[in-house]
């Protein structure tokens, strides 16, 4: 089963490119600080803009900052904010679905109910409304983008707990007299697990998305080192200075393609019935 | 079994009005929330001047009701917003409702010329990657539409007036003058005073931010309209129309688009929610005088008012336009077991 699947998304040409873009991505994030060829924020001298030259790749703001060293470290911000807020909606989601699901009854209709209202708002309009009771930062915004993200998980995970929750094995474990909590860890967990692996693939693609588009309205604070809030610092300079907003929405498209690509090849790949 | 279903579907409207209440509560208590989470006295100051005396932030906290405690508040905020009261903008002292009033059309006109982009860009594209299926543009289009989910949409605003403003002469900030507003829809007014001009230029400045806009709505549609039409054309009745002999636009046409029209228009009227409550990037790069920018450079401005207003106003079209659109799909389809 396991071979097969990995056999199954080696063969798609499209997976194994966002998986190489996925990885790039990973490297520039981690390694940003060894990669990058100047600090980030340190501005080189009171000079113009420079364009880009094999000094300065991307060349360099109207500060005097080298963009080539910053879009490596916005690279570190984008992987921040997708891991923390996608880990948000991925548990709050995994808790509140399987427990829908598991208990059934009021508890399920509660809580589903609940995520009826959740997915009521635009998304980026409940983004906006939690940003503004937090305060702007890019905490507010890794919250905001994770609680966006919850009712996709809970439902995902609700439906695969129903799928499962009375097959025989579970019943025949249950009858057994084991505890909910271990039927739920040894039965139910992972039988969610390809769904929830291939939802967060492809949820980090738009978390990136949504994130950058709240920093670029200046949700984000001020002067961070973020994809979407460079945008916005060089949107005025596009005519002249067309590399400083090329640079940072390439980087952007780039990471989320990688993420949507990697994504679509995953649930290809785990869960053949969703086959497109 | 017919009266189970009916029932069944029945339940279903009744469930989906039911929850309407809780859920336009929901929306407004936590719009409320933004201006309650602002401690009241920050609130005193910002909506005056810098420096006031300490009696007058008191007597400002209390004129407004922001020394009373959190559910009397609430109801305070919910009746007057019931009444069409939702504040004043600190920043000009205009109250929110009028202004909301005047830019809600901007944004149903912007959304409403998107949706119409990207329903025929994507329906065409959806149907002809359907009927050729893995040729080459089949794959073109998967990929378009893949570069539709994947690139920002404020990105491409911004290269799209840059490129546009350096090579192509027509007008891309704003929304133009239409002549005399009736409807605030500048395209509908202008044609109504017989002003061509004017809505040659209306049109001219609609056209970029709404392709820009329509990038993902036309993806999603691209991709709905590709699986429903080869779920379509797999079908008994079509295979039959074919060995009938009828001409193939007509089997595309009257058979198999017909049929497969369904989920193509539930996902256009979803979008059209999302259009409506969406539009903050784009507005806000193209100038576009609608409720999006409003709320963002109320947002940056610290202006609460106009964000908790606007946010209540999209908000609120947006669940009333997707129950809309479930409600159509449960009486337009009969096999629909909706739960």
């Amino acid at each position: 089963m396991r071979n097969r699947a990995i056999r199954t998304f080696f063969r798609s040409k499209t997976g194994v490119l966002g998986a190489c873009l996925v990885f790039l991505f990973l490297l520039a994030a981690l390694l940003a600080p060894v990669l990058a060829p100047f600090d980030p924020e340190h501005q080189i001298d009171g000079k113009e803009s420079q364009s880009p030259s094999s000094h300065h790749w991307l060349g360099t703001t109207p500060l005097g900052e080298d963009m080539a060293s910053r879009i490596l470290h916005g690279a570190r911000t984008s992987l921040k904010v997708g891991v923390i807020s996608v880990a948000i909606s991925c548990l709050a989601g995994l808790f509140l679905g399987v427990i829908a699901g598991y208990r059934g009854g009021w508890v399920d209709t509660l809580i589903m109910r609940a995520i009826d209202i959740l997915m009521a708002f635009p998304s980026i309009l409940l983004a906006i409304t939690i940003v503004s009771i937090l305060g702007r930062s890019l905490h507010s915004i890794m919250i905001a983008v994770g609680v966006v993200g919850i009712p996709v998980f809970a439902r995902q995970v609700r439906a695969s707990v129903l799928a499962v929750r009375e097959l025989e094995y579970v019943t025949a474990s249950r009858a057994l007299g084991a505890h909910a909590s271990r039927i739920v860890l040894r039965h139910i967990l992972p039988a969610t697990m390809g769904p929830v692996i291939v939802l967060t693939s492809l949820r980090i693609a738009t978390a990136i998305l949504e994130s950058a588009g709240l920093s670029f309205l200046g949700l984000g604070g001020e002067a961070i080192l973020e994809w979407g809030t460079m945008l916005a610092e060089n949107k005025d300079h596009y005519a002249r200075l067309p590399h400083l907003v090329l640079a940072p929405g390439i980087a952007i498209s780039l990471t989320v393609l990688a993420f949507n690509l990697f994504g679509d090849a995953l649930r290809d790949a785990l869960d053949p019935r969703l086959h497109r | 079994m017919v009266d189970a279903q009916a029932a069944s579907g029945t339940s279903y409207i009744l469930r989906r009005l039911l929850l309407l209440p809780v859920i336009l509560g929901v929306v407004a208590l936590s719009t409320f929330l933004i201006s309650y989470s602002i401690p009241p006295r920050v609130r005193a100051v910002a909506a005056l001047e810098k420096h006031i005396s300490e009696a007058r932030i008191q007597s400002i906290i209390r004129e407004n009701g922001w020394d009373q405690p959190f559910l009397d508040q609430f109801l305070t905020y919910l009746h007057r917003a019931l009444q069409g009261d939702l504040g004043r903008s600190v920043v000009n002292r205009e109250p929110v409702a009028s202004a909301i009033r005047r830019k809600f059309p901007a944004t149903a006109e912007l959304a409403l010329v998107s949706l119409f982009i990207a329903l025929l860009i994507g329906m065409c594209l959806g149907i002809a990657s359907a009927t050729r299926r893995n040729s080459w543009i089949d794959y073109s289009s998967a990929l378009l539409a893949l570069g539709g989910l994947s690139i920002p949409v404020f990105w491409l605003a911004l290269i799209a007036q840059g490129l546009i403003s350096e090579y192509v002469n027509i007008p891309l900030l704003g929304r133009g003058d239409p002549g005399t507003v009736r409807t605030g829809l500048y395209l509908l007014d202008s044609l109504l005073a017989g002003d061509l001009a004017a809505f040659g230029d209306c049109f001219q400045r609609l056209l970029v931010p709404a392709t820009v806009l329509a990038t993902v709505p036309m993806a999603i549609v691209t991709r709905i309209t590709r699986a429903s039409m080869l779920d379509v054309l797999g079908a008994d009745y079509i295979r039959t129309a074919r060995s009938k002999g009828l001409p193939r636009a007509a089997i595309l046409l009257r058979h198999a688009l017909k049929n497969a029209a369904l989920p193509i228009l539930t996902i256009a009227g979803l979008q059209l929610g999302y259009l409506l409550g969406g539009a903050v990037l784009t507005e806000t790069i193209f100038d576009w005088n609608g409720l999006g920018s409003y709320v963002a450079q109320a947002l940056l401005a610290n202006d609460f008012a106009p964000v908790q207003g606007g946010v209540l106003v999209m908000a609120t079209t947006f669940v009333l336009v997707n129950l809309s659109v479930d409600l159509l799909y449960a009486r337009l389809d009969p096999r629909v077991k909706l739960g």
